[in-house]
């Protein structure tokens, strides 16, 4: 009876404990939360040893306490887990993002290298433990000095906010993207430490000094707002390059982001922190994607401008012997039993090629009939090769030499090889259509190949990274390969010459200048075509190649091509 | 012989699942890695069946009736520790460089020699006399080794816990923890019977008698020798907490717990001004974030790790675990709080609960004194280990360094813990014939 009623005050006793635990777990405190524990759990203790006393026979009773203490043990970390891992979660998350790396004028040390925020790298996931101090980051420039992103009194600064996809932003909050996650261990001087030093560094806490170095950037700041001008706020992209190098001069993109408005200063407060939280998500949620940097990972069809690179593969290969070659342009052409035939963008289009025609009058006015027996002639395996030496390859397979600085993006021409094989597919795809995706950095590339007479060189954004005077990095210009012959390269210019002479490019004429140029107007499902053009000037001596998309902006000639020009007439100074 | 070879199905069963936990573990990195199968994943899955069912079925063969279970915990503890090893690998080398390369297969190799370790534990024929006879050998041995550590042991982060043999560098302490449990078993078990003999009185303080007085002497010297000399708190902790257990076993007194828990207390907070590395694990307990980016810098990032893990965890392979160092050996905790979240690691204590309550079990049945309390010591070893390293991790109790059995990542300790299980099915080979003894 005694017994009875002692097991009786003592499950009282453990419900009492169980609260005590409950209260507890929810207080923020942690030393409060532990006095709660032990306090519960001595309570909830009291009925298992009164239970034990009272059933298990003596010689086993030490063992079962000992038993109940361990499982007890085990509880107690059970509830901590609870606490931490659901109870606590977001409190930890918010107080890990308000806090500041006390960097500035005192040497690093070791133990403060990784800031916990940078474990939040929504930009890029790439996070190196002590690529942290922020007051110690180097400066990203333009070709010509001109500053893009510095840090002043410990807040990472973006002079040009247009310039956000380019210069990626450096944020405690969101990590490290564009340049600054790519170019991060020179910027951050992390670079400078072996593995093995970082280790030891770490490890045993002795101090050492990092060296930031700068990067300079192939970019034209000039030449960039020019391009962001005339593209204005039209959904688009322009890439300007130099196709003897692969530098890439413009880089123009819209709709942007700022990402002045991701980064803290050097002492956050919590506005600080929901501001660029804030800003943060008003990005994501964008349905227009400004994070999307269009000109190397904005994926569209290419239209007629791949024409150049059909006319490419009939020069290169010899089945068309030069521009003057004979080819027809009917105003139809069946392709197989069951498909569509091939038609003209419009009626009657052989008024203006001639009939017969020839390579240069049916680039010039972009005949979609003659280009698709130019591909037929090609052959799906010949047009395929010529493809992916241009960078396009298959979608189930390898793609074009990824861009060394920048993500992009690898264009395609079809999805498998078993699309081409079908007559109308590949004499759709040979004048335009089908299942091609390209990125307007790979349409810049293609045009650059014929600028610098069939060789592709590899595009990238950084000109040279150095600390004070010491060149560590410079870019060296590197060849990918000669994709077509310098004699089928020569051609090329002169059919894209003569297209901007008399054709549907010739509002693209500079004046002193040849310019050879392609219009393009792809259908995209769900509204207007996107508007295209690819252009190469001078003709004679190339130096820029330029490659401009306008989504939703029709008919190539009306919308891309001035803005091409413009950008031209800025690159060579002529009005 | 059929009916003996089915005379273990549910520890074969048991195998099993574990085994199919493993492979899903598997499949998922592999899986994330787009299809790449690599040699480690093979090895893990190959030396796993190779080892542990194979073993299973000896024993069933020879049929003298060991438990079932404890196996296949062990089996499936090792087996998250291999795949943990496996997926952390390639973090630990992007992020500290070419010096964890390999640790998967290397995991993999010390639990296929631990499995050796336990098989000849279990296989070869040996007296559980013997541990009793040769006890003071064992107790030199340990202490030979801790001596010889304090004197040429190699030293890293500031501590001196390692004994290098040329191919792989001992941890003494590990070794240490069997014998001394052996060496405690032993004693204790000689003078049980002196409960109620003559006290001693030193005026009018009633002191315990003297054969329980110089043990408890002994070991409080040892803990408080080891965070002096050595610096390491957790093994410290971990010998204080297996010899109160066995000697609470022994008296049946809460009295002798509790004065040697004051001694303790009294050591630690005499040395706590006098030691940094006391200082800085209390100071990171009381309140990591006065001070995330130094003292507090492990606490903040395991924490981080477990908040982001959340109740279902990031994923295995999604997390970001080296993030916290050491996420390999004694912050595996947090890794696994974080990439499989509480769910995850609560399992991981429920397999500990489990383990403790079969090893408490045992003990009960065993066959006399010396092997109830050899397998009451063993089964506290593995399971204070545990609390200590868990409960650190998670900012429980102040954090001290020291390897979640059979989990982290390390030759020492896993080669050990298979030992102890070994001794452990030993002890509860209850079909043994008596001539064996």
């Amino acid at each position: 009876m005694v017994t009875r009623r002692r097991i009786a005050f003592n499950s009282v006793l453990a419900v009492t404990g169980l609260a005590v635990l409950a209260i507890g777990v929810t207080l923020p405190g942690a030393m409060q939360w532990r006095l709660h524990l032990l306090t519960g759990l001595w309570l909830l203790s009291l009925l298992p040893r009164a239970l034990i006393t009272a059933r298990v026979v003596d010689a086993a009773r030490g063992i079962a306490r000992l038993g109940l203490v361990v499982l007890l043990a085990l509880g107690a970390v059970t509830l901590q887990l609870v606490r931490e891992q659901a109870l606590q979660a977001n409190a930890t998350r918010a107080r890990v993002t308000t806090l500041r790396q006390p960097a500035g004028d005192q040497p690093p040390d070791t133990a403060t290298l990784v800031r916990p925020a940078d474990r939040t790298a929504l930009g890029s996931g790439r996070v190196w433990p002590v690529a942290a101090i922020a007051a110690v980051r180097g400066a990203i420039r333009d070709r010509n000095g001109v500053v893009l992103a510095e840090t002043v009194n410990g807040r990472r600064v973006y002079p040009f906010p247009d310039l956000g996809h380019i210069t990626g932003f450096s944020s405690r909050l969101y990590g490290n993207s564009g340049i600054e996650s790519s170019q991060d261990e020179d910027l951050s001087g992390a670079r400078t430490l072996s593995p093995i030093a970082l280790l030891e560094g770490r490890l045993l806490g002795t101090p050492f000094a990092a060296q930031p170095a700068d990067v300079q950037l192939t970019i034209d700041v000039q030449l960039q707002q020019v391009a962001q001008a005339a593209l204005g706020d039209r959904p688009g992209a322009v890439v300007l390059l130099d196709p003897r190098t692969g530098a890439i001069l413009a880089l123009a993109t819209y709709p942007r982001f700022d990402p002045n408005l991701l980064v803290l200063p050097e002492r956050a407060s919590e506005a600080d922190v929901a501001q660029a939280q804030a800003a943060w998500q008003e990005l994501a949620a964008r349905a227009d994607g400004p994070l999307l940097n269009r000109a190397t990972q904005g994926l569209y069809p290419p239209g007629s401008v791949i024409k150049t690179l059909t006319a490419a593969a009939a020069l290169d290969s010899g089945l068309m012997n030069g521009p003057e070659a004979q080819v027809t342009c009917p105003e139809r052409l069946p392709t197989e039993a069951g498909a569509p035939p091939v038609v003209n963008a419009v009626e009657n289009l052989s008024r203006r090629t001639g009939d017969p025609s020839d390579l240069r009058r049916v680039y010039a006015w972009s005949c979609n009939t003659a280009f698709a027996q130019i591909g037929l002639a090609l052959g799906p395996e010949r047009f395929a090769a010529y493809a992916a030496r241009f960078g396009l390859g298959m979608r189930d397979g390898t793609g074009a030499p990824a861009l060394r600085d920048i993500p992009a993006e690898a264009g395609t021409i079809a999805g498998d090889m078993v699309f081409l094989q079908r007559p109308a597919a590949l004499a759709d795809t040979a004048f335009g259509q089908g299942q091609a995706l390209v990125t307007p950095l790979d349409m810049a590339q293609m045009v650059a190949v014929a600028a610098n007479n069939g060789a592709m060189m590899r595009p990238y954004l950084v000109q040279e990274v150095r600390v004070g005077e010491t060149v560590r990095f410079a870019a060296q210009p590197e060849a990918l390969g000669q994709v077509i012959t310098s004699q089928a390269a020569a051609q090329l210019r002169a059919i894209m010459a003569a297209s901007v002479e008399s054709g549907y490019a010739s509002p693209a004429a500079l004046p002193g200048i040849q310019v050879g140029g392609k219009t393009g107007t792809a259908e995209a499902p769900g509204g207007p075509p996107h508007a295209w053009f690819v252009a190469i000037a001078p003709v004679e001596q190339p130096q820029f190649a330029i490659a401009v998309i306008v989504e939703r902006g029709g008919e190539g000639s009306r919308s891309a091509l001035p803005v091409a020009r413009q950008v031209l007439a800025a690159a060579l100074g002529v009005q | 012989m059929r009916q003996r070879a089915g005379s273990r199905l549910l520890e074969l069963e048991l195998l099993i699942i574990a085994c199919l936990l493993l492979i899903a573990g598997l499949g998922m990195l592999i899986a994330e890695a787009g299809g790449l199968v690599r040699w480690a994943d093979v090895a893990i899955v190959g030396a796993f069946v190779s080892l542990f069912v194979l073993l299973s079925l000896v024993m069933a063969l020879r049929c003298w009736g060991e438990d079932q279970v404890l196996l296949p915990i062990a089996a499936l503890l090792a087996g998250i520790g291999m795949v943990l090893a496996r997926r952390l690998e390639p973090d630990l080398v992007a992020r500290y460089g070419a010096i964890y390369s390999g640790i998967a297969l290397k995991q993999v190799v010390w639990v296929l020699l631990g499995a050796i370790v336990l098989a000849l534990v279990v296989f070869v024929p040996w007296r559980m006399a013997w541990l009793r006879r040769y006890r003071y050998t064992w107790l030199a041995l340990g202490l030979a080794l801790v001596g010889l550590t304090a004197l040429i042991g190699v030293e890293r982060n500031g501590a001196r816990l390692w004994l290098s043999l040329g191919f792989f560098q001992l941890q003494p302490v590990e070794p240490l923890k069997i014998l001394l449990v052996i060496y405690l078993a032993a004693y204790l078990d000689d003078h049980r019977n002196l409960i109620g003999r003559a006290s001693y009185w030193l005026g009018n303080l009633k002191l315990p008698p003297l054969p329980y007085l110089t043990p408890l002497g002994l070991m409080w010297g040892l803990t408080v020798g080891l965070i002096v000399i050595q610096k390491d708190l957790g093994a410290a902790l971990l010998f204080f907490a297996i010899f109160l257990a066995m000697l609470y076993l022994v008296t049946n007194q809460a009295g002798y717990i509790i004065a040697g828990l004051l001694a303790f207390a009294a050591g630690a907070s005499a040395l706590y001004p006098l030691f940094g590395h006391v200082q800085v694990r209390v100071d990171a307990w009381r309140d990591p974030w006065s001070d995330p980016f130094g003292n507090g810098y492990q606490m903040v990032q395991a924490l981080y790790a477990l908040a982001n893990g959340g109740i279902v965890g990031a994923g295995l392979g999604l997390g970001d675990p080296t993030s916290v160092p050491e996420s390999h050996t004694d912050f595996v905790f947090a890794a696994i709080g974080e990439e499989l979240g509480f769910v995850g690691a609560f399992g991981l204590l429920l397999c500990y609960a489990l383990l403790a309550l079969r090893g408490y079990r045992i003990a009960q049945q065993a066959r006399n004194g010396f092997q109830q309390l050899l397998a009451a010591g063993l089964t506290t070893a593995i399971i204070a280990q545990a609390f200590i390293i868990t409960g650190g991790v998670t900012n429980l109790i102040p954090l001290t360094g020291i390897t979640l059995p059979f989990v982290s990542y390390g030759g020492s300790s896993t080669l050990v813990n298979f030992a102890m299980v070994g001794i452990l099915l030993r002890i509860s080979a209850a079909g043994k014939p008596a001539v064996v003894n």
